[in-house]
């Protein structure tokens, strides 16, 4: 597991093991790539036919996930640009909790930034200092209920134990998340 | 424990290398209008080889390119020229891109016939215009010559 600056000192991301590209080169990669989504969306038609987001053809499927990540990838440029005040602040919008129903903010916090569909996964490691750790295409109301968004709660899980394990932070020192 | 300490610790582990995803998102935002065109025709190109069951392989032999090629067309990330888009069109007999079909209009002043009521009208300006319809011709295919043929 390797990790790598995206932009100044305010924003990390992770490379896993056996992966050509770190999480975020990967996912906007994916997010842009037709031949991927065609093939995503057929395996997960069943979720696109009266499914968590009402009832969507494949065709329209690409299509939105394609103008989503354009957007969410304008975004991010955008703010790689500003001040680092503005960065910072645009950060802290930018991410939020991952379970919506926490009301307090902890450190390793889970998080996630989302457009529509489109999830972003990371770790805040403090005040306006995020590691991306992941992301998906989340079709159901709970991560728990598909395997691919299932497996990027593992992966949050593995990146957190990873930075304890290297001193990063201290153990004793974090809380632990309640997941309600 | 200190943000400096959280950042300093951070930074020991970080690779010196940055991620390469700024790079990229610059391209692509340089890019975005024919990328999203590309992005379209790829999925059109995507479902027809799903529906008749054809693969990658064989249309790369159709089209005597390389399979490497298709697979850029397929992923939305070839710069495509009008020669290959015709020969995919006529390979998977679809139509990927259409022109709009134009208006090409003259107007013509409609002129009172006031000369020849004798009724004076200094300064007088038509009230009306027509507009030549040239619509019929945007339909032209080069092996369907009788199209022309108003």
């Amino acid at each position: 597991m390797e990790l790598f600056r995206i932009f100044d000192n305010c924003l990390f991301v992770f490379k896993h093991l056996g992966e050509s590209k770190d999480e975020f080169e990967r996912l906007f990669d994916l997010w842009r790539d037709t031949e991927y989504l065609e093939q995503f969306f057929v395996d997960h038609e069943a979720d696109l036919k009266n499914g968590f987001w009402g009832t969507i053809s494949i065709e329209d499927a690409i299509l939105k996930t394609l103008s989503d990540a354009q957007h969410f990838e304008e975004k991010l440029l955008k703010l790689s640009a500003m001040s680092a005040d503005d960065k910072n602040k645009g950060l802290e919008s930018l991410f939020e909790p991952l379970h919506n129903s926490q009301t307090h903010v902890i450190d390793l916090n889970k998080s996630k930034a989302k457009r529509s569909w489109l999830r972003i996964y990371a770790l805040r490691a403090e005040k306006n200092i995020y590691i991306i750790t992941g992301g998906a295409i989340k079709l159901t109301a709970n991560m728990h209920e598909r395997e691919h968004t299932n497996a990027e709660l593992r992966k949050i899980e593995q990146c957190r134990d990873f930075l304890i394990e290297q001193g990063i932070f201290d153990a004793d020192g974090l809380i632990e998340e309640l997941e309600i | 424990m200190k943000k400096e300490n959280i950042l300093n610790n951070l930074n020991k582990i970080a690779s010196k290398d940055v991620s390469s995803w700024l790079e990229k998102a610059k391209e692509r935002e340089a890019n975005k209008e024919w990328l999203a065109k590309s992005a379209k025709i790829a999925i059109k190109i995507l479902r027809e080889l799903r529906a008749k069951k054809l693969t990658q392989k064989w249309l790369a032999e159709e089209l005597e390119v390389s399979p490497q090629y298709i697979n850029k067309v397929v992923k939305g990330q070839e710069n495509l020229s009008l020669e290959t888009i015709s020969k995919l069109e006529r390979v998977l007999g679809i139509t990927l891109i259409t022109v709009p079909a134009f208006e090409a209009s003259i107007k013509y002043p409609v002129v009172y016939g006031h000369e020849a009521s004798r009724i004076a009208r200094n300064e007088a300006k038509s009230i009306a215009t027509k507009t030549a319809n040239y619509k019929k011709y945007s339909n032209y295919q080069p092996d369907k010559e009788e199209s022309l043929v108003a």
